[in-house]
C-alpha cells in the first residue's frame, strides 16, 4: 500500500486508536505519556492534511474529482455501504479545517485544560476529530453521517464534566436538537438511497445514477425538504439555532472550537453535495424559503449578537450568524436567484475561513477570561495594558471575522455577495448588512475589553490574580489559526483552484433548468427500480 | 368428556397422537433435552453437594449453556436449501442455517436464547448472592424456561404454542416474585400473576375460537374428510386464507394477538411493564425485557408469516391484521416514549424504553410483512436489533446490579451522581450500552435502528418511520438524563458527597462480561463488515 492510500485511514484512525487507549487505560499511564500520544493524535490529522493539500493537484482523478480514494473493509455490503475515503475540491478545504482546528484544539487542551481526569479529556477530544476527519474523508453518505454522530456522546460529555454554569441545560438540549436534527436529515439521505436505487450509498455512484435517471420534481423536493430542515437544525439555521449558543457558551473552549468550528459545517458540507449536486430541483423549491431563513440568520441572529453583554455568548451567537453567508452561497446556485456555481465555491471558502475565525476567538476568549475573570464587558476594559499582545490578536481575529481583506473571510463573503447580484436591492442590502452587523459587535467587543479605562471589578481581580500576557501554548494555537486564513487570505488559489475543477465538473456553470409544473399536477414517474415496489402497494 | 371427544374427533386426536408417535425426532431437539437435564442437575448438585462447594452450581450450568451454544454451531454454518418438515406430528417445525425464507432459522433463535440465559445466570448468581437469596432454584427456573422459550419458537401447532408460552409465563410469575423479602417484588409478582393470566385466557380464547371454527366440518371439508388437526399451522394458514372475513376468525386472530401483545409489552397491553420491571430482581427484569420481549416477537413474526398471512398480505386491498398491526406499532412507539420522558428510576425507565424497543421491532415486523419489500432486510434487522438490544440492555441491568444498595426498585438516576469518579469503568459501560439503547453511533444500537428505517422506509410505511424517527429523538432526552447523572460535575451537599466518596468495586468476572458486552457494541458498531452474514 502506498502513502496515498494510507494517509486517509492513518488520519482518521491514528487519533481513534489513541482516544481508545486513553479512555480504557489512560489511568494507569504517567502523565507524560498521557500527553505525548495526544500531542500525535491531535498533530498527526494537521500534518497528513496539509501534505495532501500540497499534492492534491498531482493525485487527483480526473474523471472521479476525487484524490487519495481508498476502500476499507467496513459497512454492510449487501446494502452498497463502504468506507471509502477520499478528497475533492469540496471536502478537502473542510479536512484540512479539521486537522488545523483539531491541532489547536489540542494545544489549547493540552496546556490550558483541567488538571484531573485529563486521559478522559483527552480521549474524548480525539474521539470528536477522529469523528470530523471521517466526516469529510468519507465518499460514502453512510459514513458521512455517521463519523459526524461520532461527535454526540463525546460532546455531551465533556459539556457536563468541564463546562460552565449553564451546563446541564445546554447538554441536553444539544443532544435532543442534533438528535433530532440528524434523524430528519438521515431520512432523507435513506429516501435519497431508495429513490435513486443505485443501490449504493458511495456518493459517486449516486451522481451516476442522477446522471443517468434524474429523479423527478416531487421526489427532489421532498428528498431536499428532509435535508434541509435536517442539515439545518445541525447548522443552526434560523429558527433552528437556539441549541447552538449555549452549547458553545457551556462548552469548554477545545470542544466549542471543534463544534462551531468543523462539526457544524457537516450539514452545509451535505447540502452542497447531496443538496444541490444531486438534487437542483429540489433547492430550486426550496430556495425562496431558504433565502428568507439565511436572511433571518443575518439581520435577526445578528441584532441578537448586537445586544450581548458577555463575551463568549457573543461569539457563540456570531457563529450562528455567519451561517447565513453560507446558507445564501448554497441559495445562490438557484435560478431563482441566478448566481450560479461561483456561490457554492465562495460557500465552501466562507466555511473554511470562519471555521478557522471561529476557533480563534475561542481560543482568545479563553485567554481573556484566564486574565480577567469574567467574561462581562461591563467588568473588564483596558486590558491591553496587561496583555498587549493578545489584545493584537484579538484584533486581528475580529477583523478576519468581520471580512477585512487579507483573511481568508473576505473571499468568501466577496464571493457569496457577488453570486446574490441579480437579487432586488432591498434583498441584497439585508445580506450584506452581515459586514456591518458583525463589524459592530467585534468592534464593540474589543473596545469593551482591550480599551478604555480599567473597570473596577478587573482591577479588584487583577490585584489578586495579577495577569501576565499570553503564553506560549497559547501563541501556538493561535498562530496556526491565523496563518491559514491569512495564507488562504493572501493566496486563495490554495482553495479555488482545487475547488473549481470540482464545481465545473459537477456543477452547470448555467443556472439549473427552469422548475417544472408542480408536481401534484403531473402523475409522478416513479424511476425505474421502484416501479415494482410502487404498483404493488395501495396505501398512501 | 370421553364422548365428547368420541363424537368431537377422535379419529383427529388418535390420529394426531399416531403422527406424533411416528416422526418424532428426539435428536434434533437434543439441546432443549440439554438445558432440561441442567435444570435437574442443578437441583442434583444443590441437594448432594456440601454447602461449602455449592457456589460453583451457577458456574457448571454457565458451563453447560456454554457448551450447548457450542453444539449448535454446526447446525448454524449448514447452509443446504433443504426443504424441512415438520416433526412429531407436525407440532414442532425445524430450520438450519441462519435464516429459512424470511425468517430467522429456528436454530439461530435457539442460540439467542440460550445466550441471553448464560447472561442472565451469570448476573443472577451474583445478585442474588448479594441478597442472601436462593440462588440454585433461580437457575433451575431460568434453565426451564430458556428450554420452553426455545420450542416456543418451534413451534408449528397452537398446543405446542399454548403449552410452552404458559411454561414461559408460569416460570416468570416465580421469577418475578423471586425476592420474598421485598415488597415490591412480591408487588411486581402479584400483578404479572394477574395480568398474565388475563393475556393467557385471551390467547386461549383466540386459540379455541380459531380452532373451533376451522375444525367445523361445515365449513372446513377437508378436516371432516381427512381427520387432520385444525391446531396445525399449516392448516390453518389454508383455511384463514379461505375465510378471510368469518366473523370467528377475525376475532379469534385479534385475541391471539392480544394475547402476544401482552409478551411484547405492546400497545395497549404494555401497562403492566413498568410495574414488573420495577419491582422484579433485576436479573429477572433483564431476561424478561430480552427473552420474553423476543419470545413475542418471535412468535408474531411465525403467526403473521405463516397461518395469519392472509390477513396481512392479501391481493384484494382488505389488510385488517395490517392495520391493526400498523396502529398497534404507532401507539406503542408514542406511549413509550411519552410516558418514558419523566421517569427517573431507572428500571421503570428500562421498562418504558423496553416498550419502546418493542415498537421499532414491530415496526420491522410490518415492513417485512410488506409485499415486494426487501423482506430479507427486514428479517435481518429484526435479528440485530434483537442483537444490540441483547447486548446494551444486560449491560445496562449489569451495571444497575452492581451499584451499591441491597434494594434496587427504588433506584433513580440520581444515584448515579459522580459514578464517573467513583467508578470509572462502570460509567464507561453505561455510556456504550445506554449510547446504543439511544441508538448513537458508533454503536451497535445505531446500525440496527438504521437498518430498520431503511426496512421501513424501503417497505413505504412513511408516517411510521416517522414517528419511529422522532422517537429516537425522545429516547435521548430521557436516555442521556440518566448518563447526565452520571458524568456531570455537580454540587452536593457534604452529607451527600461522603455518601458519594467511596469507590464501588467491580469484581473481575464482572468487569470481564461487561467489558465484554461493550466491546460487542461497539465492534458490531464500527466494524458492521461482521453483520454482513447476517443479511
Amino acid at each position: 500500500m502506498s502513502y496515498s492510500c494510507t494517509q486517509l485511514p492513518l488520519a482518521i484512525g491514528f487519533p481513534f486508536i489513541v482516544s481508545l487507549l486513553l479512555l480504557a487505560v489512560g489511568r494507569w499511564l504517567p502523565d507524560f505519556l498521557g500527553k505525548i500520544l495526544a500531542y500525535a493524535g491531535f498533530l498527526l490529522p494537521a500534518v497528513i492534511g496539509i501534505v495532501a493539500w500540497i499534492r492534491f493537484g498531482e493525485h487527483v482523478n480526473p474523471e472521479t474529482g476525487y484524490a487519495y480514494l481508498v476502500t476499507l473493509p467496513f459497512g454492510l455490503k449487501s446494502l452498497g455501504i463502504a468506507m471509502t475515503l477520499g478528497l475533492n475540491g469540496i471536502s478537502m478545504p473542510l479536512f484540512v479545517l479539521a486537522g488545523i482546528v483539531g491541532a489547536a484544539a489540542g494545544f489549547q487542551a493540552i496546556n490550558n485544560g483541567p488538571d484531573e481526569n485529563k486521559p478522559l479529556y483527552f480521549g474524548l477530544l480525539l474521539f470528536i476529530l477522529s469523528g470530523l476527519l471521517g466526516v469529510f474523508a468519507s465518499v460514502d453518505v453512510f459514513f458521512f453521517y455517521f463519523f459526524h454522530e461520532f461527535a454526540l456522546i463525546p460532546t455531551f460529555i465533556l459539556i457536563l464534566c468541564w463546562g460552565g454554569l449553564g451546563r446541564r441545560t445546554a447538554a441536553i438540549q444539544m443532544a435532543v436538537y442534533l438528535t433530532l436534527g440528524a434523524m430528519i436529515s438521515l431520512a432523507g439521505i435513506i429516501m435519497l438511497y431508495i429513490k435513486t436505487g443505485s443501490q449504493s450509498f458511495d456518493l459517486i455512484a449516486l451522481k451516476q445514477a442522477v446522471a443517468t435517471a434524474p429523479l423527478d420534481a416531487c421526489s427532489q423536493s421532498m428528498i431536499f425538504g428532509l435535508l434541509l430542515f435536517g442539515f439545518g437544525i445541525l447548522v443552526s439555521l434560523f429558527p433552528f439555532h437556539s441549541w447552538a449558543p449555549p452549547a458553545y457558551t457551556e462548552a469548554p473552549t477545545p470542544v466549542s472550537m471543534l463544534h462551531a468550528g468543523v462539526l457544524k459545517k457537516f450539514g452545509l458540507y451535505g447540502l452542497i453535495q447531496l443538496g444541490a449536486m444531486l438534487l437542483p430541483l429540489g433547492l430550486e423549491r426550496w430556495a425562496p424559503l431558504l433565502l428568507w431563513l439565511a436572511l433571518g440568520n443575518i439581520v435577526i441572529i445578528g441584532l441578537v449578537t448586537m445586544s450581548q453583554r458577555h463575551l463568549k455568548e457573543m461569539i457563540s451567537y456570531s457563529s450562528v450568524m455567519h451561517m447565513g453567508p453560507c446558507f445564501l452561497g448554497i441559495v445562490a446556485y438557484s435560478a431563482y436567484v441566478g448566481g450560479g456555481s461561483a456561490g457554492i465555491g465562495a460557500a465552501v471558502m466562507m466555511m473554511f475561513a470562519h471555521g478557522l475565525s471561529v476557533a480563534l476567538l475561542f481560543v482568545l476568549c479563553q485567554g481573556v477570561y484566564k486574565r480577567a475573570g469574567t467574561f462581562e464587558f461591563g467588568e473588564i476594559g483596558g486590558l491591553t495594558k496587561n496583555a498587549p499582545v493578545l489584545a493584537g490578536f484579538f484584533i486581528a481575529a475580529t477583523m478576519a471575522s468581520i471580512g477585512l481583506p487579507g483573511f481568508a473571510n473576505f473571499w468568501g463573503e466577496l464571493g457569496i455577495f457577488v453570486s446574490l447580484g441579480n437579487l432586488p436591492p432591498w434583498q441584497l442590502a439585508l445580506a450584506v448588512s452581515s459586514i456591518v452587523i458583525s463589524a459592530i459587535y467585534g468592534l464593540r467587543a474589543v473596545a469593551n475589553v482591550f480599551f478604555g479605562s480599567q473597570s473596577e471589578p478587573l482591577k479588584n481581580h487583577l490585584a489578586t490574580h495579577p495577569a501576565r500576557d499570553i503564553t506560549i501554548s497559547e501563541r501556538l494555537a493561535s498562530i496556526i489559526l491565523l496563518a491559514a486564513l491569512v495564507a488562504v487570505g493572501f493566496y486563495p488559489k490554495l482553495i479555488t483552484d482545487p475547488l473549481d475543477k470540482v464545481l465545473k465538473q459537477d456543477f452547470s456553470t448555467t443556472a439549473p433548468a427552469a422548475l417544472p409544473p408542480d408536481c401534484q399536477d403531473k402523475p409522478s414517474a416513479p424511476p425505474a427500480a421502484e416501479t415494482t415496489l410502487a404498483s404493488n402497494s395501495t396505501h398512501r | 368428556m370421553q364422548a365428547f371427544f368420541a363424537q368431537a374427533g377422535t379419529d383427529a386426536l388418535t390420529k394426531t397422537l399416531h403422527a406424533v408417535n411416528d416422526t418424532n425426532a428426539w435428536s434434533s431437539l437434543t439441546p432443549e433435552i440439554g438445558i432440561a437435564l441442567l435444570a435437574v442437575l442443578t437441583l442434583v448438585f444443590e441437594m448432594i453437594l456440601p454447602k461449602s462447594l455449592r457456589n460453583v452450581i451457577p458456574n457448571l450450568a454457565l458451563i453447560g449453556i456454554a457448551a450447548l451454544i457450542g453444539g449448535l454451531i454446526p447446525s448454524l454454518c449448514h447452509t443446504s436449501q433443504a426443504e424441512y418438515e415438520p416433526i412429531f406430528g407436525g407440532l414442532i417445525y425445524q430450520t438450519e442455517g441462519l435464516f429459512a425464507g424470511v425468517l430467522p432459522s429456528t436454530t439461530l433463535l435457539r442460540v439467542f436464547f440460550l445466550t441471553a440465559a448464560f447472561f442472565v445466570i451469570f448476573l443472577g448468581a451474583r445478585y442474588l448472592k448479594k441478597r442472601d437469596l436462593p440462588v440454585t432454584e433461580f437457575l433451575h427456573i431460568v434453565l426451564v424456561v430458556t428450554g420452553a422459550l426455545m420450542l416456543l419458537v418451534q413451534s408449528n401447532n397452537f398446543v405446542m404454542l399454548f403449552v410452552a408460552l404458559e411454561t414461559i409465563t408460569v416460570g416468570f410469575y416465580i421469577l418475578v416474585g423471586y425476592n420474598r423479602k421485598s415488597n415490591a417484588s412480591l408487588e411486581a409478582g402479584v400483578k404479572y400473576l394477574v395480568m398474565g393470566g388475563l393475556s393467557s385466557a385471551l390467547l386461549l380464547f383466540g386459540i379455541v375460537l380459531l380452532y373451533g371454527v376451522a375444525g367445523n366440518p361445515e365449513l372446513n371439508k377437508e378436516i371432516a374428510a381427512a381427520g387432520i388437526d385444525a391446531m396445525n399451522f399449516d392448516v390453518l394458514k389454508d383455511f384463514i386464507a379461505a375465510h378471510p372475513t368469518n366473523p370467528l376468525v377475525l376475532a379469534g386472530i385479534s385475541l391471539v394477538i392480544g394475547g402476544i401483545a401482552f409478551k411484547i409489552g405492546a400497545f395497549p397491553f404494555q401497562i403492566w411493564v413498568p410495574d414488573v420491571y420495577q419491582g422484579a430482581p433485576t436479573p429477572t427484569t433483564a431476561f424478561l425485557a430480552v427473552a420474553s420481549k423476543a419470545a413475542g416477537i418471535f412468535t408474531l413474526m411465525l403467526l403473521i408469516s405463516g397461518p395469519f398471512i392472509s390477513l396481512v398480505v392479501s391481493s384484494n386491498g382488505a389488510r385488517p391484521l395490517y392495520w391493526l398491526l400498523a396502529a398497534v406499532t404507532g401507539m406503542t412507539l408514542i406511549f413509550s416514549n411519552i410516558t418514558a420522558l419523566g421517569q427517573t428510576n431507572t428500571k421503570r425507565l428500562m421498562g418504558l424504553s423496553g416498550v419502546s424497543h418493542a415498537g421499532f421491532l414491530l415496526l420491522a415486523i410490518l415492513a417485512a410483512a410488506q409485499p415486494n419489500a426487501n423482506n430479507g432486510l427486514a428479517a435481518s434487522a429484526i435479528i440485530i436489533y434483537l442483537i444490540a438490544y441483547l447486548a446494551g440492555a444486560i449491560a445496562t441491568f449489569g451495571v444497575m446490579a452492581e451499584m451499591p444498595g441491597l434494594d434496587d426498585s427504588t433506584q433513580s438516576s440520581s444515584d448515579y451522581q459522580l459514578l464517573v469518579k467513583r467508578s470509572p469503568f462502570l460509567a464507561g459501560i453505561l455510556g456504550c450500552s445506554v449510547g446504543s439503547l439511544a441508538g448513537i453511533p458508533p454503536s451497535l444500537g445505531f446500525v440496527a435502528k438504521f437498518l430498520v428505517i431503511v426496512a421501513a422506509l424501503q417497505a413505504q410505511l412513511y408516517c411510521l418511520a416517522a414517528i419511529a424517527l422522532l422517537c429516537v429523538g425522545a429516547g435521548v432526552y430521557y436516555y442521556f438524563a440518566w448518563l447526565r447523572e452520571a458524568f456531570q460535575r455537580t454540587w452536593i451537599s457534604e452529607e451527600r458527597a461522603k455518601e458519594l466518596s467511596t469507590p464501588i468495586e467491580v469484581s473481575v468476572p464482572s468487569r470481564i462480561v461487561l467489558a465484554t458486552l461493550a466491546t460487542i457494541i461497539l465492534i458490531g458498531g464500527i466494524v458492521q463488515s461482521f453483520l454482513q452474514i447476517l443479511l
